[in-house]
């Protein structure tokens, strides 16, 4: 039993040797296959992350006006909170402002000149707010009606650009991730169409260049389940080696990508790198599964066509 | 040990190439089938093979019905079975060791095993000195000994030649010719499939004669009628 295990692993190596530029290429289409593959699920980790983050800073704030007492704002604040849809209110001051607001722009002199100005002149600057965060991005739109209906109303004026940002924002972030990934499905829609045609024909071929043999194996009594086997151990050696570039192809660029994505995610963890390290059996023993399933059947498929057995 | 009976077998379009054969063939015996050519040799073979089916009839070998037998099954049965071939249909690229222990290597012969049969079977061909070259560098006759050497590795009970002097000049036809007599001595049934007048009439042993796919006649120490 051992013994032919290693026979039929011997003759596929062979079989791989002969025709090593088809070998070769099988292997790269596979690579490129798994390539896109990953490219989808790396661009929609991007993507939800980001989508995550805007999220995450989304929220309404309500200005009260001039004049409003500390008390009144503290009894909105309080009805406010006993609404279902928020998560969190928060007081801001203005002097909390005015400090937000220099901490912003201390970097800009001119601002600042003009804020400290107007502060001499005992104005104004900034009126008391609160900013309230909804439990989830979808209870805005109830949020925003609520505090329009209530009986506070005529005591603050609410902002709600953010809100209308975040809705523009992430509907662009949507309506590009749909296309790229449109596009990748494609993508890899073909090379697996390119792929099938590559095990094909490498079978095809390789049953072309062993027919001696296989007429001899046949003569002396080999088992057809023996004659089949090189030619799917051969495929699943491509496999193998497609799945071993890829794994290092992503090691090796995610050790510059990785560093890009902390820059532009600063602050929130959208790490392509555990991801994959968390599920790395998952990902890549699933695509390997995927794609020793697809060409081990399109080499079936094309025995029963060639091999005659 | 066979047994054919009624055995017919027609080829598309309108060629009955076997029409109601029945043959009885003992162990141990040397049976030369003639027969002019198209007469339905090469299919008798074929059948006893598993490499055609017959349309009609039975067939049985070693008491074993292969009539039908399955795909999966046709491997156990070949193991039985040596056959040899006019044109030998030996492995370029092997050598002579290489090309009997392919054949023994494919059916899941130990390596032990490989190196313990393969000598010996050479020796009886008598080319235990040649054993590294290939088969350009072998004379025909050398070369059909290597095919009945590769016929020789699950040392079977029946070994069928079909034609296997038709590509060689006299000398070496005797040559083969008295290795298929040596063969039977060790008690091998062999069936020998000719197109020669003269291999048929030295060996004086039994000789089946088939015209336009039937048995025409069956003699026990025959010459070559035709
Ligand atoms: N695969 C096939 N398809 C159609 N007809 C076939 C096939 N094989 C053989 N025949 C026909 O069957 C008949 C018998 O063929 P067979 O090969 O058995 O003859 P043979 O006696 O071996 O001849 P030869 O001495 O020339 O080898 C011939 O008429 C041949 O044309
Ligand atoms: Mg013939």
């Amino acid at each position: 039993m051992f013994t032919t295990f290693l026979r039929i692993i011997k003759f596929a190596g062979q079989s791989f040797a002969r025709n090593i530029w088809l070998s070769v290429i099988n292997i790269t289409i596979l690579v490129l296959t798994l390539l896109t593959i990953n490219f989808l699920i790396i661009f929609n980790l991007l993507t939800t992350g980001a989508v995550d983050i805007i999220k995450d800073k989304v929220d309404v704030s309500v200005y009260f006006k001039e004049n409003v007492a500390d008390e009144q704002i503290q009894e909105v604040q309080s009805k406010i909170l006993d609404s279902l849809y928020i998560d969190d209110v928060q007081y801001i001051s203005p002097e909390q402002a005015l400090k937000d607001f220099k901490a912003k722009h201390e970097s800009d002199q001119d601002i600042l000149q003009a804020v400290t100005e107007l502060e001499r002149e005992k104005e104004a600057v900034f009126l008391p707010s609160i900013r309230i965060k909804a439990q989830n991005i979808s209870l805005y739109g109830d949020i925003l009606k609520e505090l329009k209906e209530s009986q506070y109303s005529n005591l603050f004026e609410i902002d709600e650009a953010q809100f209308r940002d975040y809705a523009t924002i992430t509907e662009k972030i949507n309506t590009i991730s749909n296309r790229v990934e449109m596009v990748g499905y494609i993508v890899s829609l073909i090379f697996l169409i390119i792929a099938f045609m590559m095990v094909y024909n490498t079978i095809k071929v390789a049953i072309y260049t062993h027919q001696e043999e296989i007429s001899i194996m046949k003569l002396v009594g080999a088992t057809n389940n023996f004659i089949k086997s090189p030619f799917i151990v051969e495929i699943i050696f491509y496999n193998i080696i497609a799945l071993l570039i890829v794994v290092i192809l992503f090691y090796l660029s995610m050790s510059f990508v990785q560093p890009m994505l902390n820059k532009l995610f600063a602050g929130y963890s959208v790490s392509v790198l555990d991801y994959y390290n968390s599920k790395f059996l998952l990902i890549f023993l699933g695509q390997f599964i995927f794609t020793v399933l697809f060409s081990v059947s399109t080499s079936l498929m094309a025995m029963k066509k060639y091999l005659k057995i | 040990m066979i047994n054919l009976s009624n055995v017919s077998k027609f080829y598309k379009p309108n060629v009955w190439a076997l029409n109601k054969v029945s043959l009885n063939i003992n162990p141990g015996e040397f049976v030369s089938i003639v027969g002019q050519s198209g007469t339905g040799k090469s299919t008798l073979a074929k059948i006893l093979f598993a490499e055609e089916a017959p349309t009609e009839g039975k067939v049985e070998i070693g008491g074993w019905d292969i009539t039908n037998i399955g795909l999966s099954e046709i491997p156990y049965l070949r193991r039985q079975i040596g056959f040899v071939f006019q044109d030998f249909r030996l492995l370029k690229r092997k050598n002579i060791y290489e090309n009997i222990s392919f054949a023994m290597e494919t059916c899941g012969i130990d390596s032990e095993q490989i190196n313990k049969v393969v000598p010996q079977i050479l020796k009886i061909v008598g080319l235990q000195n040649k054993v590294d070259r290939y088969p350009h560098q072998l004379s025909g006759g050398e070369q059909q000994r290597t095919a009945i050497a590769r016929a020789l590795v699950h040392q079977p009970k029946l070994l069928i030649a079909d034609e296997p002097t038709g590509n060689l000049d006299s000398i070496n036809s005797r040559e083969i010719i008295d290795l298929l007599l040596r063969i039977n001595k060790l008690n091998t049934t062999i069936i020998l499939v000719t197109h020669n007048r003269d291999v048929v009439n030295n060996l004086n042993k039994r000789v089946v004669t088939l015209d336009d796919g039937k048995i025409i006649s069956d003699q026990k120490n025959g010459r070559y009628i035709l």
